[in-house]
């Protein structure tokens, strides 16, 4: 059975790379990736997973990371906003302008990327579902939905090209 | 953030867990069994609950699985919402686990968390008493089997130290199943009012979250309501004591819209589940 207690040295898959860290078992998953490791793409909003703001993929699906202790994160694959680069969404955001302030972003990146990559056909109540785990307190959701309309256009372009 | 220490046990058998907390209650450590985490983490930030530890139940391999056979399709306690909503077998159940929370969080909140938690919706416990599931808890004599109905009243009455560790749906259940679930504001909120009810030709289950200050359910006998000259009234009057008031909405609303929804089941304006 594992036991932590007190201050403990875990090793975090975090984009690809492993980093070893000093945690303590109540560390959120979300202060560990920003304080710890230096990921400050996920943002801490409410801290109560309601905005979506910190949203991080483990293992390939969302999850809120201030929902999350960092202890269950060992073994696990952990994808931040930094991971993201040079994928589809990210150039979509910044050519549709699928932001304002920017504090959600990170969080709209994340479940948006998931979701093309999951089911690159979605619905638009599939989208809907999707992202109204997110909230945007600019209300630039247009833009956002303008972001993922193109991204998923060029992802299916892109794999039926491949095909 | 967790503003004090906390101790992480992450067992492997079923009978390691149930120890593990049987110890540390006798060590008079306060311990908290755990899975999606969803509702005990932002509870022990708010200070809203205390624990000195917390044993995660995911390191139990069984209970994190869906098993079909030809009478059951047995859930794991550990099976997130959203593997429950994706099962090609519990389709029936999508539209109504696919109201809780929002999708993202329903990848971590799994459906034992969900059931035996602290808040006082407990929303996917309704299709289950509807289907009239079984469940399997552990306690110091292993694992243990009951029909839901019989250990669920406004919450899972399990022995203590015992835990949920499986639930299994009838395949093959007769009749229909409806839902309805409303908010106040935003579709992503806890429900003014969520309506679960089930007719078949032995029984009629009508089961609320949201209504009270707990889930609630009722089982009429067919024959008995077949007999009831005002079905809306009479349902609604089996649940009206109940009621509650508060910032989302009034008794009086919520058993307005209750009617609404009983004559609309009844009036066969939905379709089944």
């Amino acid at each position: 059975m594992i036991h932590y207690s007190g201050n403990v040295s875990i090793q975090l898959n975090v984009n690809r790379e492993i980093h070893e860290v000093v945690v303590m078992p109540q560390d959120t998953l979300l202060r560990v990736l920003r304080e710890k490791i230096g990921y400050t793409g996920p943002k801490a909003g409410c801290e109560n997973g309601d905005c979506g703001a910190c949203t991080v993929l483990m293992d390939g699906k969302p999850v809120k990371a201030c929902l999350m202790l960092a202890v269950e994160a060992v073994g696990k694959e952990v994808l931040t906003v930094e991971g993201l680069e040079d994928t589809e969404i990210q150039k979509a955001f910044i050519s549709e302008g699928g932001f304002q302030c920017g504090f959600c972003t990170a969080g709209f990146l994340m479940n948006a990327f998931a979701l093309l990559e999951t089911n690159p056909d979605a619905d638009e109540a599939e989208k809907k579902d999707w992202l109204s785990a997110n909230l945007c307190r600019c209300t630039g959701y247009e833009g956002i939905e303008k972001a993922l309309t193109l991204a998923q256009k060029n992802v299916q372009e892109k794999n039926s090209n491949k095909r | 953030m967790i503003a004090y220490n906390l101790d992480y046990f992450k067992p492997e058998t079923t009978q390691e867990a149930y120890e593990c907390m049987k110890t540390l209650k006798e060590d008079k450590v306060n311990a908290l069994y755990y899975s999606g985490g969803t509702e005990v983490i932002t509870n022990l930030r708010k200070g809203a609950f205390k624990a000195d530890a917390v044993i995660d139940l995911k390191g139990i391999g069984e209970m994190s699985e869906i098993l079909v056979d030809d009478e059951y399709i047995v859930v794991g306690a550990n099976v997130p919402l959203n593997v429950m909503i994706e099962h090609s077998e519990l389709q029936s159940l999508k539209s109504i686990l696919n109201k809780i929370a929002d999708h993202t969080v329903r990848n971590a909140l799994t459906i034992g968390g969900n059931i035996c938690g602290k808040l006082p919706f407990r929303e996917a416990v309704l299709p289950l008493l509807a289907l009239n599931s079984l469940v399997k808890w552990v306690d110091e004599n292993g694992i243990n089997e009951s029909l839901l109905r019989d250990v669920f009243d406004k919450r899972l009455k399990l022995p203590p130290n015992a835990f949920l560790y499986q639930i299994m749906i009838p395949r093959k259940v007769g009749g229909k199943m409806m839902s309805k679930r409303m908010e106040a504001h935003t579709e992503v909120d806890y429900p003014v009012l969520h309506v679960v009810m089930s007719v078949s030709d032995t029984e009629v289950f009508v089961g609320l979250s949201g209504f009270a200050s707990f889930p609630v359910y009722q089982l009429i006998p067919r024959n008995e309501y077949d007999e009831w000259s005002d079905p809306v009234g009479s349902i609604a009057g089996l649940f009206e004591k109940d009621a509650k008031s508060d910032e989302r909405a009034s008794k009086e609303y919520r058993v307005h819209l209750l009617k609404n929804q009983i004559a609309l089941f009844t009036g066969g304006a939905y379709d089944s589940l």
